[in-house]
């Protein structure tokens, strides 16, 4: 769905993009992490046409977005890391605007404006000025804005920075089922739990550099060693039998025990696992928890960017 | 038509809200009532006479349109700036509004408000109008042109909006635009000269002319030497600015200033030529009388002083034009850097130069075809065609090595590297008029100066130099500008030698 193929944008200074090449399937979510000044912002607004690339080429729906600006952007929505609306029109007005600035059927776009306005949660807010809305519900206004004219693809840019947990936690909705209606959504964000919630793919940037790209699982199979897991574990009383256990077992080499939880790498099928927590069960460990632990986006981003797998 | 354009929809909705109706419906009567007392109160007179209602259709107008002028400028010269303050710029950027589409909006839609008040005013100015006994189709017509021309200032504001960086600095624009045509608001008092008529440039400047239809007279100008009548000729005038700036929208408005130029160099040079043409037009020749006051000059003399006063207009112009375009086309780094990945330096060189050439070569053409045109007039004037030639070459060899020095400034690190490589072209010439001075003295100063700034023929004046000459004076400034442009378009530096580094680690 998007193609990104040698994406590169010099400044006098610095290349805040280098010849990025990535490519993301249709109805995929994905997360766009680094920090700040990875070149993030840029890339997206090389994507929807709003920064020309030094270099490289961008492609939405197979269609070049250089070239063919006006065609390309109606298949994008597109959503700054600001705040900013146009605060003297209603809520109505405002999606309205952008309806037919998108060049939606005259007839159909009180339609669509109310299906939009149902869909981000403002019915009660229809005929409100903007500028009395609260920052979550310009946010969610922002996004309604992004998809009016029901974009295939949707750019946005750090869409839950200076949100409230509750309106993070209905942005995080919104998005899910923007999702599930089939929109092939990029998201770029320093909250990482949020993108952990609902990315399918991920991409690590830094120093404009794009470090890692892919989908969740491909990645933490790149991060953790073939068929290896994360178990952790919870028990009542002393940690030596624990201790003991894992050491003959051959698990206690990367093993972190502490107080009354620890965790281990274990190197196996279900079977193997199973195996394992019936022998700790009859060998008298009084356990009081026993799960795999999947490696979060967060922890995924801090090893992918430290280098710990380049 | 609103309906069909988004964006002047959008200013209807914000803008015309019913209390802002009001207040701007109600102000604009209230303020034309009390114009109506205060001069009844002035006039001293128990009863209504046809003075007064002149007076007061005169007082009407006048605040109407400098109303209307001075607020229309205010807001749209702020339109364009204020989204990209207010970072909503990026929005209407990503969405499918045409650049024509937005133009028009951004130009009537941001200025609303001063429309309404001009349009609430119509039916006063009618009455009063009629009451004072000018004719229906001259009050019409007078205040179609002041809309005319305030759509014309409005374009030239929308422009300056779209290209500033920041709300202060579309305001000095606008203010200087103002002041630039504050000098223009006496040009059309002048009246007729000769049998020909005031000069087209008095057509700037429409009230004068205004003034004498509403009294049932049509002021004349002359355009190639042809009168015509002077609001033609102003609504001309608005027509060819409003053309051009919406080329300039069409081309610039969906983009950041730093993006994309205002114009095309193609468009570059065809502002200019429309420049020169305008000249040319409202060129006129000498009138006998100007001389010292009893004297009347001769035949002869009046050719020589026309022939000076057209080659002199010629080459101001060209100067000016060019400087014009070099300005215009000047390449950003980011453009110079783009352009050196795709091409080799010297075809880059040259295309940066071609804008400049052809404005030099559309110059001359100028020049000949207005001293062709006049030919017969300056018969034993002193017309040397050489020399002509001579001066444009020089001029476009400085203006050249001009423009690559400002190149250079631009493709170097320094803020402001337009303005402060102007300032230092104005000290350079400034300093070689004084160095020469010093130099060379008084009276050799010319000798001098002819290595230093651009020859330029006077037309009467004996010139000792032969012909030839001209050659070797062309030399300094052509190996300056390649020196430059050697220095532009070799070495500018490519970064990202800290990502490089990254991404070989």
């Amino acid at each position: 769905m998007i193609q990104l193929e040698n994406l590169t944008k010099e400044y006098d200074e610095v290349t805040a993009v280098r010849e990025v090449s990535v490519g993301i399937p249709e109805g995929e979510i994905y997360g766009l992490i680094g920090p700040n000044g990875a070149g993030k912002t840029t890339m997206l607004r090389m994507c929807c046409g709003l920064l020309p690339p030094t270099s490289g080429r961008v492609t939405v729906n197979g269609i070049d977005v250089q070239n063919n600006l006006e065609q390309a952007q109606s298949q994008i929505g597109y959503l700054a890391d600001f705040f900013s609306v146009y605060d003297d029109l209603k809520v109505w007005e405002y999606l309205d605007y952008f309806a037919r600035a998108y060049k939606l059927d005259s007839t159909r776009v009180p339609e669509r404006v109310n299906e939009v306005i149902a869909e981000i949660g403002l019915e009660v807010k229809r005929d409100s000025m903007v500028k009395g809305l609260s920052r979550g519900m310009k946010q969610r206004l922002g996004i309604g804005r992004a998809v009016i004219h029901r974009p295939k693809v949707l750019l946005l840019d750090e869409p839950a920075s200076g949100l409230d947990p509750k309106a993070r936690f209905e942005l995080r909705q919104l998005l899910k089922r923007l999702r599930d209606q089939g929109a092939t959504i990029v998201v770029s964000s320093h909250i990482l739990p949020d993108l952990e919630d609902f990315s399918t793919s991920i991409g690590v940037m830094e120093r404009g550099v794009m470090l890692r790209s892919g989908r969740v699982g491909e990645l933490r199979h790149e991060v953790e060693p073939e068929n290896t897991r994360t178990i952790q574990i919870r028990w009542a009383g002393p940690a030596a039998p624990v201790a003991e256990l894992l050491r003959t077992h051959g698990l206690s080499q990367r093993a972190v025990l502490q107080g009354h939880e620890g965790a281990f790498p274990f190197q196996g099928d279900d079977e193997a696992l199973s195996r394992l927590l019936s022998e700790m069960t009859a060998g008298g460990l009084r356990l009081t928890g026993f799960h795999e632990v999947k490696q979060s986006v967060e922890e995924l981003y801090l090893k992918l960017s430290h280098g710990q797998v380049m | 038509m609103i309906t069909r354009n988004p964006e002047l929809l959008r200013y209807v909705r914000s803008e015309l809200r019913p209390a802002r109706v009001a207040v701007i419906v109600l102000s604009a009567l209230a303020g034309a009532l009390l114009m109506g007392m205060f001069i009844f109160q002035q006039n001293g007179q128990q009863e209504i006479t046809l003075d007064y209602w002149r007076s007061l259709y005169g007082a009407i107008f006048l605040a109407a349109s400098i109303i209307l002028v001075l607020w229309s400028l205010l807001n749209v010269s702020q339109s364009v700036v204020t989204e990209r303050t207010q970072r909503t710029f990026d929005f209407w950027r990503t969405t499918r509004l045409s650049p024509i589409t937005l133009a028009l909006g951004k130009l009537f839609g941001s200025a609303l408000g001063p429309w309404l008040l001009y349009a609430t005013l119509l039916p006063v100015l009618l009455f009063t109008g009629v009451m004072a006994r000018f004719h229906l189709s001259a009050i019409l017509g007078t205040y179609l042109v002041v809309a005319l021309f305030n759509i014309a200032l409005s374009c030239v504001a929308l422009c300056g909006s779209a290209r500033a960086q920041d709300a202060r600095r579309a305001t000095v624009f606008m203010l200087l635009a103002v002041i630039a045509l504050l000098p223009m608001l006496s040009a059309g008092v002048e009246g007729h000269h000769g049998r020909i008529g005031a000069s087209a440039w008095s057509a700037f400047n429409p009230w004068f002319a205004m003034g004498q239809w509403l009294d049932g007279r049509v002021l004349h100008v002359s355009l190639f030497g042809v009168s015509v009548p002077s609001l033609l000729v102003t609504v001309l005038l608005s027509l060819a600015i409003i053309a051009w700036c919406l080329v300039a929208l069409v081309r610039c408005i969906k983009f950041e200033p730093d993006q994309i130029s205002l114009f095309s160099p193609a468009q570059v040079v065809g502002v200019s030529a429309s420049v020169l043409l305008f000249v040319y037009a409202a060129f006129r020749p000498a009138p006998p009388e100007i001389t010292a006051p009893g004297y009347v000059a001769d035949e002869l003399e009046t050719a020589r002083l026309t022939l000076q006063m057209l080659v002199g207009t010629g080459v101001g112009a060209a100067i000016a034009c060019l400087y014009f375009t070099v300005n215009a086309t000047l390449l950003t780094r980011d453009n110079l850097r783009q352009q050196l990945r795709k091409r080799a330096p010297v075809d880059v060189a040259l295309r940066a130069m071609a804008p400049w050439l052809a404005t030099g070569v559309i110059s001359l053409l100028a020049a000949a075809l207005a001293l062709g045109g006049y030919r017969r007039m300056f018969a034993g004037a002193g017309l040397q065609w050489f020399d002509i030639l001579a001066t444009y070459l020089s001029v476009v060899a400085y203006v050249t090595r001009d423009g690559m020095l400002l190149q250079w400034m631009v493709s170097q690190k320094i803020k402001a590297p337009v303005l402060k490589g102007s300032a230092l072209l104005v000290c350079y010439y400034t300093a070689s008029v004084l160095v020469s001075a010093v130099m060379a003295g008084p009276d050799n100063m010319t000798q001098m100066l002819r290595w230093l700034v651009p020859y330029v023929y006077i037309p009467g004046q004996s010139h000792a130099a032969a012909n030839w000459m001209i050659v070797p004076l062309l030399l300094p400034p052509i190996a300056t500008a390649a020196l430059l442009a050697v220095g532009v378009f070799r070495n500018i530096r490519r970064p990202g030698q800290a990502t490089a580094a990254l991404v070989n680690a």
